[in-house]
């Protein structure tokens, strides 16, 4: 008896060690982590920390407990998108073959996202499609879709994010932000000086995707029929605008299209802000869009409205809860 | 105490070794953006045919349809399986661990619903997305006593809010709400013994009946939605459009009279012919108001009269019709 009480003491006595060793590696491991995210040679995590928590309102102070305003400032002015000027004569030029097919491939770089690409050969097919309850509400994208006979779409403009009542997060897509045009008439546009450029995804007559910044002007001297804001490019005359950082974004949902020089248009979604797919940086989709051969390529609006549609139904995972969100703009593609 | 110091040497060192290879493996390979991206073409499915009867076994409760009667669901066993009434193909839901889904409700606008598990001292809130076949968790609701169950949510898609009544015992109820960032609230209302609720489609607010006064009340607001001449008020439902019903009870407890419009709007009334019980009525999502029949085995459009027969045992609306259950098979009738 005597043994095996003084064995259960010992026992007793390593347990406790053992979890007064456990306590201080986690205390030790929580004042330290920190200091080596935030002052240590990882400048990657640091990155998209500060990004991450930058971007957002209400957690900011994240970044702000451990670095002062000059250090954010630095960090997040190390990522340059490159503002491209394409100019208005030097556009895209392709015979369109009028090639009735469209091209599915699932996309994946193992752990941070999975993604879905739609190419579709014959890019006269591509128009804006629109709410048609703009001003109230959005539609869904695949309601946008339906709507318009349309084959594909993606999600395209953005939105303010707010109801009537003006508790965030609680936008109804129906108050856009920006200018939308379909079919050659303007739907929407709050963009009073028409001299002042924008982001711009834009389709000419001509098939021809335009990205970047324009001005009102500028879309009518290109010849545009459907536009809508938003941006950065990503990818102007066969070149990466994001030299260094990757976008300074941070990872979320994302949503893309561009134009290869065959004249081909490329549909991009990545899913985000779930276990299986986090989601990706504008670098990311850059470097995707490239792959894939784009000479034009623009950001569109991400995050929980990132949608894709394709032969009937909804084939990426949108972030939410509640699923597809309503939005005031689509890219669709006419059968 | 030389062996407790090495002991601290040896944490410390353990500790920065994990950070350091976390933090190398992050920063060099999972947040590196040139990492390599696989595509695989994706080649067209063959589509399925579809079957002419879905039929729902006996011992089936709590049968729901969703929005266009595209599924339908029920617990069976104490599993909750969803049938789609096209094809035929079923689903059973799966939960970890022996964990019960104790709650679900469809969405208003789609193929999707949310469930709740009952774990631990958690209410647990999921998504199920009926064409993936996929859950996923939404949040936790921490349990007020054991007797806390979920009774109903109301989903609001456009602004993407979801309130969740939970009863903790007798007049006791507490409502939730949750947004698209998955954050959660609790909402103040005038009174705990809750009744129906229901969302204001394009605004975040939600109105509810107060048991205690049989008043109707919307968030944000101290006062009863003010109708002309009604003493007892019960809400039957918002459409679309934001227009909110609400039916008169009279003294033998049906609806002798429907008050509709928007909030802080002038309120319109239809009388109906005969009084109706609350069970009996109907708002839908496009603003018609039908009200039911059971022996007669129809349901009637208020506005417009028309009338449309059903076979077998009622079950409920969806946006094109009525589903009813004969001989254990599930019947689509469109509206006339």
């Amino acid at each position: 008896m005597g043994s095996n009480n003084k064995s259960r003491r010992k026992k007793n006595h390593k347990l406790k060690s053992f979890i007064f060793y456990l306590i201080f590696v986690l205390i030790f491991t929580g004042v330290t982590a920190p200091l080596i995210i935030f002052h240590g040679p990882f400048t990657n995590v640091k990155k998209t920390i500060v990004d991450a928590s930058m971007t957002t309102l209400s957690h900011q102070w994240i970044a702000k407990l451990f670095l002062s305003d000059e250090e954010i400032q630095k960090i997040r002015s190390e990522d340059t998108v490159q503002i491209v000027q394409p100019g208005n004569n030097n556009l895209i030029k392709f015979i369109n073959a009028h090639n009735n097919s469209i091209e599915r491939y699932n996309i994946s770089n193992g752990i941070k996202f999975t993604g879905y690409v739609l190419i579709i050969k014959d890019p006269a097919r591509v128009k804006v499609g629109y709410s048609n309850k703009l001003g109230t509400q959005g539609e869904l994208t695949s309601q946008i879709a339906q709507d318009n006979g349309a084959v594909a779409a993606i999600n395209a403009g953005g939105f303010s994010d707010s109801s009537s009542t003006n508790t965030q997060w609680t936008g109804t897509g129906g108050k856009p932000t920006g200018i939308i045009m379909s079919n050659g008439s303007i739907k929407f546009n709050d963009i009073k000086d028409p001299d002042k450029k924008v982001d711009i995804t834009a389709i000419t007559k001509k098939a021809q995707l335009i990205v970047g910044p324009h001005s009102l002007n500028d879309l009518e001297k290109l010849g545009v029929t459907d536009a809508v804001s938003f941006g950065p490019a990503l990818v102007v005359n066969g070149k990466g605008t994001i030299k260094s950082g990757d976008g300074g974004w941070g990872i979320a949902p994302r949503t893309a299209i561009g134009q290869r020089s065959d004249g081909a248009i490329i549909l991009l979604v990545i899913d985000g802000r779930t276990t299986k797919s986090l989601g990706a940086s504008l670098k990311d989709v850059q470097n995707i869009m490239l792959k894939y051969g784009a000479y034009n390529a623009s950001n569109l609006d991400g995050g929980s409205s990132s949608t894709m549609y394709f032969d009937g139904g909804i084939i990426n995972n949108p972030c939410n809860a509640l699923g597809e969100r309503s939005v005031p703009s689509a890219f669709i593609v006419n059968p | 105490m030389k062996k407790k110091f090495k002991n601290l040497i040896i944490c410390i060192v353990v500790s920065l070794i994990i950070q350091i290879s976390g933090l190398l493996y992050l920063n060099n390979i999972f947040l590196a953006s040139d990492a390599t991206v696989k595509s695989q073409e994706v080649v067209d499915s063959i589509n399925k045919d579809s079957v002419s009867k879905v039929s729902v076994p006996s011992k089936a409760t709590n049968i729901n349809v969703s929005y266009d009667a595209s599924y339908v669901s029920y617990y069976s066993d104490d599993r909750l399986y969803v049938v789609n009434t096209i094809t035929g193909e079923r689903d059973v839901i799966s939960s970890s661990n022996g964990v019960k889904v104790s709650f679900y409700k469809w969405l208003p606008d789609r193929n999707r619903m949310l469930i709740v598990e009952t774990e631990n001292r958690n209410l647990s809130l999921s998504y199920y997305d009926v064409a993936k076949s996929q859950k996923s968790k939404v949040t936790d609701i921490l349990m007020v006593n054991s007797t806390s169950k979920v009774k109903d949510i109301e989903a609001a898609p456009l602004i993407n809010v979801i309130y969740l009544k939970v009863s903790n015992g007798a007049k006791f109820d507490s409502i939730y709400w949750v947004n698209v960032m998955n954050s959660r609230k609790k909402i103040i209302t005038k009174t705990q013994n809750l009744g129906n609720i229901e969302v204001v489609p394009h605004k975040d607010k939600m109105l509810y009946e107060d048991l205690d006064n049989n008043k109707v009340y919307a968030t944000g607001a101290t006062d009863a939605l003010s109708l002309f001449g009604s003493t007892k008020s019960c809400l039957l439902g918002i459409d679309n459009n934001d227009q909110v019903y609400i039916g008169d009870v009279d003294s033998s407890n049906s609806i002798d009279r429907i008050y509709f419009g928007e909030l802080n709007s002038r309120w319109q009334s239809i009388t109906l012919n005969t009084p109706v019980s609350k069970a009996d009525i109907f708002v839908t999502a496009s603003g018609k108001i039908y009200t039911k029949d059971s022996s007669k085995g129809t349901v009637t459009e208020i506005q417009t009269g028309k009338e449309t027969a059903y076979k077998g045992i009622f079950l409920q609306l969806y946006n094109d019709g009525i589903v009813s259950l004969n001989n254990r098979n599930l019947v689509k009738t469109p509206f006339n």
